[in-house]
């Protein structure tokens, strides 16, 4: 240990602790990170519901365009 | 134009390439001969001896003497009366056996100058269980640091007294590619419900804290964003809802008015 190069330390309390409540933050972040997928699923249900709404919709659209053709513009006899 | 005009000349009176310019004049003597002079190497006897090199004296430079098994640097003496700080300077580690070429004979005026007595952790009566070696976030220039210490680590080096208070644990874990440099160590030392940290490994430490500070920022306002976001989409579904019901409120009048009363007869 030669002059200007001794190590300075510095001290921490409650080191056990500490790393108990390290452990628990580790179990919520798993537990965040499953709630994350979740949302995640829910997101793409969403997302797949709403595709099928989309597409209904369209559906629905031609139904009454061709059931508005009907009705405006009958056949001549 | 203007520049030839100055000097009194011509563009067309300058030297051209074809000219070529007048080479540089060859030395008189450029021969093979002219190297006869020097002796051969296999001419050098002993009539061209060349002066023997002055030998070394006793080295009594700083960096020499840290080498030097005379140099008694544990003679550090405890500070009066405090002995909570013993605990917390660690013991360096052991010099190797010196080799006969460091035996050489050393000023004293050449050791450093202790400053502070400092006690031995030993000489405290606390024993200290053990010594972390973790990582911390490297920066750029610690590479060779990291490489040193990384090297030094591999080397089982003998411990000071009984080699029963510190244990190192390595190798470190390896950082993931891409993350950056390789993390240095900093040194750990835990004793009961305290832990020491040297400086390098605190300030890591911090660092490490003030970046979860921001990371956890964002998600924050992440979450915000998001829970502004659901809500306008519940109001949006809503009005979407409404909409739908109309829609199908209409299709039911169209159904009962057309087919229900005069037409097909559903």
């Amino acid at each position: 240990m030669t002059k200007g190069s001794a190590p300075v330390f510095v001290k921490l309390e409650n080191y056990n602790e500490v790393m108990k409540i390290t452990e628990s933050l580790k179990s919520r972040i798993t537990e965040a990170k499953a709630i994350l997928a979740k949302v995640d699923a829910i997101l793409s249900e969403e997302q797949k519901n709403l595709d099928n709404w989309k597409t209904e919709l369209d559906s629905v659209e031609k139904k009454v365009n061709a059931l508005s053709d009907a009705l405006l513009k009958p056949e001549a006899q | 134009m203007g520049l030839f005009s100055l000097f009194g000349r011509r563009k067309s009176e300058g030297p051209s390439l074809k000219e070529g310019v007048a080479s540089a004049p060859k030395p008189a003597k450029l021969a093979e001969d002219a190297y006869s002079d020097l002796p051969n190497l296999s001419d050098m006897t002993a009539g061209h001896d060349l002066a023997p090199l002055p030998e070394l004296r006793a080295s009594s430079n700083l960096a020499t003497s840290l080498f030097n098994p005379n140099t008694d640097f544990d003679t550090i003496k405890p500070i009066r009366g405090n002995t909570d700080m013993a605990a917390s300077i660690p013991k360096s580690f052991e010099q190797p056996a010196p080799t006969p070429r460091a035996e050489a004979p050393r000023p004293k005026q050449d050791a450093p100058e202790v400053l502070h007595e400092l006690p031995r952790p030993d000489a405290a009566g606390k024993r200290i269980p053990e010594e972390i070696l973790t990582k911390r976030e490297g920066k750029p220039g610690d590479e060779k640091k990291a490489i040193f210490r990384g090297a030094i680590g591999a080397i089982n080096i003998p411990r000071r007294g009984k080699g029963e208070g510190l244990k190192l644990i390595s190798p470190m874990p390896k950082e993931p590619e891409g993350v950056g440099p390789t993390a240095p160590l900093y040194r750990a030392v835990r004793e009961g419900d305290n832990l020491f940290l040297d400086m390098e490994g605190f300030k890591s430490l911090r660092q490490v804290m003030d970046q979860m500070t921001v990371n956890f920022d964002s998600i924050r306002q992440m979450f915000n964003r998001m829970s502004e976001n659901r809500e306008d989409a519940g109001r949006v579904y809503e009005k979407w809802r409404k909409c739908l019901v109309g829609i199908e409120r209409r299709l039911a009048f169209i159904d009962k008015a057309v087919f229900s009363h005069g037409g097909g007869g559903r």
